[in-house]
């Protein structure tokens, strides 16, 4: 009986090990057909961060991310994008090890003075709040990175970009994809975010 | 606290009956008074997906019923491709098993993140080209399945978004509870399977965005009355507003849009399978090749004579597959007939599933290594 009951429990305890695993989903597919996994990377001097300085792949080591794309004068998505993470970082708060990436697709108008403004009126410190800025060749091969991409709409007025934040682990893998305007998806995400963090 | 109540009782009073819906769902399974689980059960061959409970309390028009959304994937515990080729979707009993009244689905809609899905296959240049939408399953037209050698190619551990709404034009009295079975059927990859891409065609109207719930007039004959302007509603290159969702009035009418823009085709394809999402009093919704003046395929729309619902809606699925080319014009044609005496509502659209050239190049390279 004791030995039944250990394997119920184990097995219970298998399943839920499962349950939690979250895929790995930073890979392509390439001209050979393999699957290829790649980590995320930022190369030296390409990315400056709101307060003019720079940020490589050193800032995300070791870090839970949650990456997004966007531009200060959106008029669309971004505002309420910005509501979710803000609210996102102030329930982590006090982790260490979490940190909010925003990239400009917007670098033109999107200046470091331009962004540090944006980036204090979130009310979350930078060191939790990176704003992100490149030229915008570069930003759209940091993009593919994340797995997304953006282009100007026809009549200039917005950009299309996704609501989709990507969450990245402490070893630069892409583990979940979260479109932050759904509230079921936001649900999804902090629980997510739960089992990295804790 | 008593005030509190009071302001929010009378804004809630003010809601249309999809808003009080939303709040009533949140609800119910916010405070755990109904089911607000959802039961996975992924297999080898299929994902079957069953809902939280959904309270019927009222009379619900398209577009208005209880609805819950959710993410999810095939099987997470595998990263292999596989191709979708079938979908169903059923109104059941609280039990997850009998079998109600496909009255009580409104649609079932399947998305996919196309930032994920296209990413993976180095065909970044199709993320937001349009909206990922799978596919949707509607009143009338429940389930069906790719023909034979076709699919959809995703993987296993892709993030998919079911988003699933109930109806109920008919039954009025005490609520009732009802859960959504939806079952999506895949088969493993092979080298004989042809992969499909879903493009999403539908009908919209102008409107008068100054004045949107008057007309049509003298002046604006062609004007249609939006049911809201809030979801639904579009602007397009000449800055008119043009409305997905829109009223009809008693009697035949005819309506019809252009869908080459929405079609956005780069090179000639086939066309092997149709799914079309109408509402009740709709009779046929034809997609049509404008430049050669030809009808390609009309879906049929059977209505109940005894109660407001379709009883069916025809689907198209064919191996050989019909040509379309990027340099003609097509067209949805859209006939309705409101039986009623009041004003009705009113879209249609056409799922379309397309021989995907540029994703089976990709596949061929795939398949080598296999």
């Amino acid at each position: 009986m004791r030995w039944f009951l250990i394997a119920i429990i184990s097995l219970s305890l298998g399943c839920k090990s499962s349950e939690e695993q979250l895929p790995i989903l930073s890979y392509t597919i390439n001209n050979s057909g393999d699957k290829e996994y790649y980590t995320i990377s930022y190369e030296e001097g390409v990315f400056k961060n709101q307060l003019g300085q720079d940020f490589t792949t050193q800032n995300i080591q070791g870090k839970i991310v949650l990456a997004n794309f966007f531009f200060t004068r959106c008029p669309s998505i971004c505002p309420p994008m910005r509501n979710a993470l803000i609210d996102i970082a102030k329930n982590v708060l006090e982790t260490e090890n979490f940190l909010l990436i925003s990239h400009t697709i917007d670098p033109k108008s999107d200046t470091a003075e331009v962004l540090k403004a944006y980036a204090e009126a979130t009310g979350v410190s930078n060191n939790q709040w990176q704003f992100l800025r490149a030229s915008e060749e570069q930003t759209k091969a940091q993009a593919k990175q994340f797995m997304t991409n953006f282009r100007p709409n026809e009549d200039g007025t917005d950009f299309y970009h996704s609501s989709y934040v990507a969450l990245v682990d402490e070893d630069q893998n892409i583990r979940g994809f979260y479109n932050v305007l759904v509230q079921d998806d936001l649900s999804r995400l902090k629980k997510d975010l739960n089992r990295f963090l804790n | 606290m008593v005030l509190l109540t009071i302001v929010g009782g009378l804004y809630y009073l003010k809601l249309p009956n999809r808003h009080r819906a939303i709040i009533k769902t949140k609800i119910y399974h916010g405070l755990g008074i109904v089911d607000e689980r959802w039961n996975i059960e992924p297999s080898d061959t299929a994902i079957r997906l069953v809902t939280p409970t959904l309270v019927i309390d009222n009379i619900y028009k398209s577009m208005e019923g209880p609805k819950v959304t959710r993410s999810f994937r095939l099987d997470d515990s595998r990263s292999d491709l596989i191709y979708i080729t079938s979908f169903q979707t059923k109104s059941l009993s609280t039990n997850e098993v009998d079998q109600l009244s496909n009255d009580y689905i409104c649609h079932t809609n399947i998305d996919f993140y196309d930032g994920e899905h296209y990413s993976k296959w180095n065909l970044s240049h199709r993320i937001g080209e349009q909206y990922p939408r799978l596919t949707s399953m509607s009143h009338g037209i429940e389930a069906y399945e790719f023909p034979k050698g076709f699919g959809f190619p995703v993987f296993t551990d892709e993030n998919l978004f079911l988003s699933t709404q109930s109806l109920n034009h008919n039954i009025v009295g005490d609520p009732f509870t009802i859960k959504h079975g939806v079952t999506i059927g895949f088969k493993e990859f092979d080298n004989d399977l042809k992969p499909l891409m879903s493009k999403t065609t539908f009908i919209m109207l102008p409107y008068d965005s100054d004045n949107p719930f008057e007309g049509p007039t003298d002046n604006n004959p062609n004007m249609c009355l939006p049911v809201e302007t809030k979801n639904h509603s579009y602007v397009n290159a000449d800055g008119t507003s043009l409305s997905g969702h829109w009223v009809i009035f008693p009697g035949k009418a005819t309506y019809s849009y252009d869908i080459t823009e929405q079609l956005h085709l780069k090179d000639s394809t086939t066309l092997h399978a149709a799914a079309t999402h109408l509402h009740p009093f709709a009779e046929s919704l034809s997609l049509r090749n404008k430049t050669k003046d030809s009808t390609l395929f009309t879906a049929l729309a059977e209505n109940y004579k005894d109660k407001i619902g379709l009883k069916s809606v025809s689907y198209f699925s064919t191996e050989e597959g019909i040509m379309l080319y990027p340099d003609q014009d097509y067209e949805l044609v859209l006939k309705t007939n409101n039986t009623t005496y009041v004003n009705q509502d009113m879209m249609a659209s056409m799922f379309l599933f397309l021989y995907d050239k540029e994703m089976d190049e990709k596949l061929k390279s795939y398949k080598t290594i296999k």
